[in-house]
This record gives structure tokens, C-alpha cells and sequence, in this order.
């Protein structure tokens, strides 16, 4: 089982070398190689997850290791899904290197297969985790998007403009993909927590985090909908999105406690 | 009039609340809350003053006092408003009422149903605690405030614990990590390698090698050979194979006697390293405990109306009750311990949240309004 991880992990890494190289020599034919490698690694990805799955009897999504390599499946099918949109060497090789970070930091945590405590013996395991780190792969993607665009924003040539334009409405079909999934994620959560403890919100800091992110990227979307806002002020609201992600993934479990200490 | 309701309803104040509130909220994850602040206190007792000055400013408990919840309120009623103004602009609309507008719609009346929710648990909601032991019946349980009482009898037939390791779930093996310490004379750990077989290492000028690995270890008395009794991790033990300076020795080093390592022959010259096989079960939080299940009876005057097995994630309901498992007596596996949680504002809040998803679904995808006019700059409203 532990191969077919080290293949992904592998397969990464050289969309990542074919990223970097995208990056010195734009034909097209590199992209589409990088392209291509991606998509290998996304399905070595989807069989290590499934054969992971089948071994344990339950969806692998319930500790930092299984949840990063998740987090990492995700960014690579939204980039996939937006990959027609964006054909952007900076953005590829900025999205390769934070999938390959992501692995490499899974890495870091034990692979063993563990019992589960009976709180997280549910079906809404599987739902929760796997809507939110969904918006989290459309987050990610958006904030990379928004990265470049600040970077680009800098030049004032026609093939920045048009750049801008595609990184402009990536941002935001990533940013409204990742609401909807967040917003499920959040309220799948609530749900489970009803049937597990009797209350569907009890302020534990992870669901704390959780809404001021979904606060955050509201706000960037009525910002945007409804004020008009463009440019540079919807990619730092995206960029500050994104921080607000980390940090409930992350930020929560190191230095807050709480009912999700296990993830 | 008109003016106060406008400014009401502007998207700048509406933002600058969801602002305070996000940061109301990152407060609250950051400060001592609740209970907290008494242990917060036992560890630092010169912070009296400090959190007297925050519990002054309701910095203690955020997310009840007043000021949070009057800005949820200010909140619910600037987006009632709001939604109604927007909706009622749609219809007015030359074009026709769009999907999106209903999706609009939708999303923003479901946060007032969630918070319907809120307030229909706060008023009318109960949540408790009942302990009850295996044949015992109740008609009351704990609240904050004292007791409160139930419609009807609950009783307690059967509580049972399952652990893991009880039967032949094939990720109880996989829960095992093991590996082997390397340590110098003083006791200090120098290095860890696998304990896979045949795995490999160097330490400094010694080869260590894995060359037996056995779960339940013995001795077959028949031919003074080493077996292993069973599959189950027993008495694990691991043969090591060491070569320093041309010699090769080997060693039997046993997870549960870490003290007892035996040598290949009688009087082998000591290794100048020592060794440690660790096996691990069940490092988690919680280990060992797969489930634990109580099996309730319903009563009314002394009749049975109704009999669930509950267990974490399976609670039983009756008569707008719910009794959730919650935990047990780890020294008296005859008592269980109950949630008992009346919330009559779960069904506006589930419908909220049936509302918000299909909502934000119109206005993404059914009728989707994501492209941009980034060189004109103008609105592209979702109004």
C-alpha cells in the first residue's frame, strides 16, 4: 500500500520538476506534459486513498497523515477542473509545489492505520471531512490564483492584462466552489455533532475558525457580487481567506484544543 | 425613516458587523472561556485583575453575553431587511424574477432560520445529564439548574463495552507501530530502525540487522526451537543481528521484557550498544474502547412504548427527548452515563441548512453569474 503513496509522492515530484521547467521554457508542450503527470499522480493519489480505504473499513480521513493526503488529492482535481482556465506556468508550479509540500509534511506524521474512537465511528465522518477539504482545494487554488494575480498586477504588458483576466475568474469560481463546500462541510459537521453529542454547535475553536473563514470568503463574495470589487482588493480577500484556512487547519490543531484535536 | 433603514441595510455596515463578529469570534478562541478561566487562574495567579477586567467586558464568555448576541440580532435583522428589499427589487424587475434571485434568497433567509434555531433552543430547550445503572429506572435527570422532569420512565436493561482486540478486526493489527531503539551504554537513544524483517541499519561501525520477527513467542520444549504460539501479539520478540569488527552475534530482544535480551551463545561479549524492541497498541486518546452501548427501554405507567440499543452517534428520541450515549464508569462497567437534550429549534436549523445549500447552489451553478468585466470594473451585481 505504502507503494503506491510513494509513486504519488513521486509522480509529484516530477510534475513539479516539469513545472519549474514550464517555467523557463513556455511551449506548450511542456504544460501539457505537466498536465498529463498531474493527472498520473491524481489517480496513483485515488488508488492509494482507495486501497487505504478498503484496508482500514472506513474512509481515510480521520488524522493529520490521511487528511493531508486528501488535502493534497483535492488542489490537484480543482487545478484539473481549472486547468483549461489557467494554463499559466507560475500557477502550476506554484500549485505542484504545494502539493509536494503537502505529501512532505504528511510524511511527517505516522501512516499507521488506527482504530477509531467511537465519536468518529459515523458516516458523517466521510461527508464532513471530504466537503470541507474539497473547499479547501478550491481555496487553495484560489489563493495561488490571487498570488499571481498580485505578481502580475505588477507588469503592465497585454499578456499580463490577459492573464490577469483568466487568474481574475479563477479566483472567484474557486473561491464560490470552495463556499458551497465549506458551507456543506460546516453543516454536515453540524449535523454529526447533533447525532454524536446532542448540540450542532458547541464553539470548539475549529468551528469557531471555521466560521470566520466562511465570514471571510461571504464577505469577498458580496465584496465582489454586490460592491463590484476587482482586481488587487478581491485577491488580498482571497489571500486573507486562505490564511483563515490554514489556521483552522492547521493553526487550531497545534495551538488550540479542542473536539478535533484528532485532525 | 427611509435613511435610518438604509444605513441599516448597507452592505458597509453589514460588513463592518460580520467583521467584529469574525473577530469576536477569533477572541473567543484565543481568551480563557468559561470554565477555562478558573484553570487559567490556578496557572497564573497574578491574572486575577486581567481576566476580572475581562469577564467585566464579557471577554470571558463571548459567545453568551450580551453584546455578541445583540450583534447576531443586529445582524439578523439587517439581513431581514435586506433580503426582503432585494427580493421585492427582483419581482419589480423588468427582466422577470431569475434563479439566482431565488437562490439569493434562499441562502440568506436559511441563516435566519439557523438562528430561529438558536433562539428556539435557548428558550425552550433542555440539556442534561442522567446516569443510570444496569435495571434502574428514572423519570428526572440533571440540569444546571436542578432537576428537571421527563414525560415519561427511562430504563436502563443493558450497558455493555466493547474493546478492541475482542474480535478479529483486521485494523486492530494495523493500529500496532513498533520499532527498535538503539541506545549507548548511559541509556541514551542513538538511533530507531524498523522492525520489519530483514530491515537494515548502521550505527556508527555496527550492521544491525532484523532477522526474526515473532508475535507470541515460546520455546517448542520438543525441539528447542523457537515458535510462535499464536498470530496475536502476544509476547513479541525480535531476533537482531549484530555485526561489529568482523564478529556477528545475534540477540533476542522481547517487547515485554525489555530487560530480558538473549544472547546466541552463553558468555557473548557484551555489544557496545544496548537495544529496545517497542511495540505500541493503541496509542490514541481514547485506546482500546471500540464502542460502549446501552440498551433503553421507554416506559409509560410501567409499559413498555418503545426500546433502542444507543451508542455513540445513535442516539434514541421520544417526545421531542433525545438520550445520547455520552461516556461510562471505566471502574463499574454496570453505569452509564446519558446526554438527555430537548431542542425544539433542530428542525429550523436542519431546514436552514437544507435552504443554504441549495441557495448557494442557484447562485453558483444554476444560473451562474461568475464572469467577469474586469476592464470596465462595473458591477456584476447578484441582484
Amino acid at each position: 500500500m505504502i507503494t503506491a503513496f510513494n509513486i504519488s509522492f513521486a509522480l509529484c515530484l516530477v510534475a513539479l520538476i516539469v513545472a519549474f521547467v514550464g517555467l523557463l521554457n513556455k511551449r506548450e508542450i511542456v504544460g501539457r506534459i505537466g498536465f498529463g503527470v498531474n493527472i498520473l499522480a491524481v489517480a496513483a493519489l485515488t488508488v492509494y486513498i482507495v486501497m487505504r480505504w478498503m484496508a482500514a473499513g472506513r474512509a481515510p480521513f480521520s488524522n493529520m497523515f490521511e487528511s493531508l493526503v486528501l488535502f493534497a488529492w483535492t488542489i490537484l482535481v480543482v487545478y484539473i477542473f481549472v486547468y483549461k482556465k489557467l494554463k499559466l506556468p507560475i500557477v502550476t508550479a506554484a500549485l505542484s509545489l504545494m502539493v509536494v509540500l503537502t505529501l512532505a509534511y504528511a510524511t511527517t506524521f505516522g501512516a499507521d492505520i488506527r482504530p477509531l474512537v467511537p465519536a468518529l465511528q459515523s458516516n458523517w465522518l466521510t461527508v464532513h471531512v471530504f466537503t470541507c477539504f474539497l473547499g479547501y482545494g478550491g481555496f487553495a487554488v484560489s489563493f495561488i490564483a490571487a498570488i499571481s494575480y498580485v505578481i502580475a498586477s505588477r507588469e503592465n504588458s497585454k499578456a499580463a492584462y490577459e492573464t490577469k483576466d483568466s487568474l481574475e475568474v479563477v479566483m472567484a469560481k474557486t473561491v464560490a466552489f470552495g463556499f458551497l463546500f465549506l458551507t456543506v462541510g460546516i453543516m454536515t459537521g453540524a449535523v454529526w455533532a447533533n447525532s454524536a453529542w446532542g448540540t450542532y454547535w458547541s464553539w470548539d475553536p475549529k468551528e469557531t475558525w471555521s466560521l470566520v473563514t466562511w465570514l471571510v470568503y461571504a464577505g469577498f463574495l458580496h465584496c465582489r457580487f454586490i460592491k463590484g470589487w476587482r482586481g488587487q482588493k478581491s485577491a488580498w480577500m482571497s489571500i486573507l481567506g486562505f490564511i483563515s484556512v490554514l489556521f483552522t487547519y492547521f493553526g487550531v490543531n497545534f495551538l488550540l484544543k479542542g473536539l478535533h484535536s484528532y485532525l | 425613516m427611509s435613511g435610518l433603514i438604509n444605513f441599516l441595510t448597507s452592505l458597509k455596515l453589514t460588513l463592518t458587523v460580520l467583521l467584529v463578529i469574525a473577530v469576536a469570534c477569533i477572541a473567543g478562541t484565543v481568551l480563557p472561556q468559561g470554565a477555562d478561566v478558573l484553570k487559567y487562574l490556578e496557572a497564573n495567579p497574578g491574572a486575577q485583575s486581567q481576566m476580572d477586567l475581562l469577564g467585566f467586558l464579557g471577554l470571558t464568555n463571548i459567545f453568551y453575553c450580551w453584546w455578541f448576541i445583540f450583534l447576531l440580532c443586529f445582524l439578523s435583522l439587517s439581513l431581514s431587511i435586506c433580503t426582503f428589499r432585494r427580493f421585492r427589487g427582483a419581482l419589480r424587475r423588468k427582466s422577470g424574477l431569475r434563479w439566482k434571485d431565488l437562490g439569493s434568497l434562499f441562502s440568506h433567509i436559511s441563516l435566519l432560520l439557523i438562528l430561529a434555531g438558536c433562539v428556539a433552543r435557548s428558550i425552550w430547550g433542555l440539556n442534561g445529564y442522567l446516569p443510570l445503572r444496569e435495571g434502574e429506572t428514572k423519570t428526572k435527570f440533571q440540569v444546571e439548574t436542578g432537576f428537571a422532569e421527563l414525560p415519561f420512565e427511562i430504563h436502563l436493561e443493558d450497558f455493555e463495552i466493547e474493546f478492541y482486540g475482542s474480535d478479529e478486526d483486521e485494523h486492530v493489527q494495523d493500529s500496532l507501530s513498533e520499532k527498535v531503539v538503539v541506545l549507548n551504554h548511559d541509556g541514551q537513544v542513538v538511533a530507531e530502525m524498523s522492525s520489519e524483517l530483514d530491515a537494515g541499519q548502521a550505527v556508527g561501525p555496527v550492521q544491525l540487522k532484523v532477522l526474526k520477527r515473532i508475535p507470541d513467542f515460546v520455546v517448542d520444549t520438543a525441539t528447542g526451537g523457537v515458535v510462535s504460539r499464536s498470530e496475536e501479539m502476544h509476547n513479541p520478540a525480535l531476533q537482531l543481528e549484530i555485526v561489529e569488527g568482523g564478529t556477528t552475534n545475534t540477540q533476542w530482544l522481547f517487547a515485554l521484557y525489555p530487560g530480558f535480551n538473549m544472547h546466541n551463545k552463553e558468555g557473548a561479549d557484551r555489544p557496545h550498544l544496548d537495544f529496545r524492541y517497542e511495540v505500541y497498541v493503541h496509542s490514541g486518546s481514547e485506546p482500546g474502547v471500540k464502542d460502549y452501548k446501552s440498551t433503553l427501554v421507554v416506559k409509560e405507567d410501567g409499559v413498555e412504548v418503545k426500546k433502542k440499543t444507543i451508542e455513540v452517534n445513535r442516539p434514541l428520541s421520544y417526545k421531542g427527548y433525545t438520550f445520547y450515549q455520552s461516556g461510562f464508569n471505566p471502574d463499574d462497567h454496570k453505569w452509564t452515563s446519558l446526554q438527555v437534550v430537548k431542542d425544539p429549534g433542530v428542525p429550523l436549523v436542519y431546514a436552514g441548512f437544507l435552504m443554504m445549500i441549495i441557495g448557494l447552489a442557484m447562485v453558483f451553478y444554476v444560473d451562474p453569474n461568475l464572469s467577469v468585466d474586469s476592464h470596465g470594473g462595473g458591477k456584476n451585481s447578484i441582484e
